[in-house]
């Protein structure tokens, strides 16, 4: 077959494999760019307490003062980013839309958890502003860390387990959205011969059977992350009877492992398209 | 005269002439002529024909230019790079998802309030976290 001045075949593959919103939501994205720029001022706070233990050259009273102020202020970038953590986390428990009654359920007791959180952050808020010696901020961090291991950590892996297959389903969609846009436009350069309908109808049919799998994987994460809860929240049996908490720990990773799973089916199909876009891309300089 | 033009504007046809004369026009054929009919005229026959080819010219052009696969997309050209830093790019993108943020920042924050508090991981491999939440600032 004669081939094009413009190697256009491949390029309107391209196109269509760009152009479809293949990533994550923007907004998430954002939120997710402003936890690790905080994360980020955590971090440098950490350093500055790591550099001034080492410095020598300070007066023991010069070095007191400094690192009161250096521990307080990581403690208050500590606590800064909670609360974005826990804005995020409420963003994220608000956005699932044609939710099930259960879920609805659900949802509402994940956000009455975090609601709670507005004690613990008083306190803490009370005692940032009242802290004198260095006594106190340790104490105070150590308060917030036990806090944030026995009480804030165990919320937001429910709050996780909950939405992951949720926010999933953009991401499901728009991969599916690609593999209809794909076979429209292998359509085209079949009609235009420049390639035949065999060259790639096993990859396209592998492609979907990926997709289909990763659509089952999510429904299964959802599925399981709602029975979970649902348990723990509105349980049929008397507490004491029900299953402990380790084991529903068990069950919340393997919400996160059905999802993981579901994702790299999601990628294979992408690596497909990419095999395809070759393949029309070799087809078009014969 | 002045008797002479009072005559002649008392003047009219006689009867018999009248009913003949619009008979006559009435039985007549109706020839109007067409607005456009001029298009036709030897004047501007060749104008409009070559207007007219013009058009077809454009229109057919268009067509076969659109049913091209060469020229669907002049406007991007094929690049395995940017293919690839695409792919990449939605690596990353599942990599960060919040899971994972979470995941890692819980770790992290549990360092940075050891550093804070001064107490410290039993389990030894407090330099490692450390490095690890360090690692934020250089990323």
């Amino acid at each position: 077959m004669k081939s094009f001045p413009v190697k256009t075949a491949p390029a309107i593959f391209i196109i269509s494999l760009l152009s479809w919103g293949l990533f994550l939501p923007l907004a998430r994205v954002y939120a997710e760019s402003d936890l690790k720029s905080a994360l980020k001022e955590v971090a440098g706070k950490v350093e500055e307490i790591s550099e001034l233990k080492n410095n020598e050259s300070l007066s023991a009273e010069e070095k007191e003062k400094k690192e009161l102020q250096v521990r307080k202020e990581t403690l208050e970038k500590i606590f800064d980013l909670t609360l974005l953590e826990d804005q995020d986390l409420k963003d994220r428990l608000t956005a699932p839309q044609n939710l099930s009654d259960n879920q609805k359920k659900i949802q509402k007791a994940l956000l009455g958890q975090l609601a709670e959180n507005e004690n613990a952050y008083k306190e803490m808020r009370g005692r940032l502003e009242t802290i004198e010696t260095i006594k106190e901020v340790k104490q105070s961090a150590a308060d917030f860390k036990n806090w944030r291991n026995t009480v804030y950590n165990p919320k937001v892996e429910k709050i996780l387990s909950f939405t992951l297959a949720f926010q999933q389903k953009n991401t499901l969609e728009t991969a599916n959205n690609r593999l209809v846009k794909i076979k429209s436009d292998l359509k085209k350069l079949e009609d235009a011969k420049i390639i035949k309908k065999e060259d790639t109808s096993a990859l396209l049919k592998k492609a979907g059977a990926n997709l289909n799998s990763a659509g089952a994987l999510n429904k299964e994460a959802e599925n399981l992350a709602a029975d979970i809860l649902m348990k723990e929240f509105f349980p049929n049996k008397p507490k004491a009877v029900l299953a402990d908490p380790e084991e529903a720990q068990l069950n919340l990773s393997e919400v996160k492992e059905l999802i993981e799973d579901s994702l790299n089916q999601i990628k294979t199909a992408y690596r497909i398209f990419i095999e395809i876009g070759k393949l029309v891309r070799e087809r078009n300089s014969k | 005269m002045e008797q002479l033009l009072t005559k002649l504007k008392t003047i009219e046809p006689s009867k018999e002439f009248q009913k003949q004369s619009r008979l006559l026009v009435l039985s007549a054929p109706q020839n109007i002529v067409p607005r456009w009919n001029f298009l036709f005229s030897q004047q501007y026959k060749t104008v409009f024909a070559a207007a007219l080819f013009s058009v077809f010219a454009v229109l057919t052009g268009i067509s076969i230019v659109n049913k091209s696969p060469a020229s669907q997309s002049m406007a991007s050209n094929f690049d395995q790079e940017k293919l690839n830093a695409e792919v990449k790019s939605l690596d990353i993108n599942i990599q960060l998802s919040q899971a994972q943020y979470y995941q890692d920042s819980a770790e992290k924050i549990e360092v940075a309030l050891n550093e804070t508090s001064d107490e410290y991981d039993p389990a030894g491999d407090h330099q490692q976290r450390l490095d690890a939440l360090l690692n934020e600032l250089i990323l």
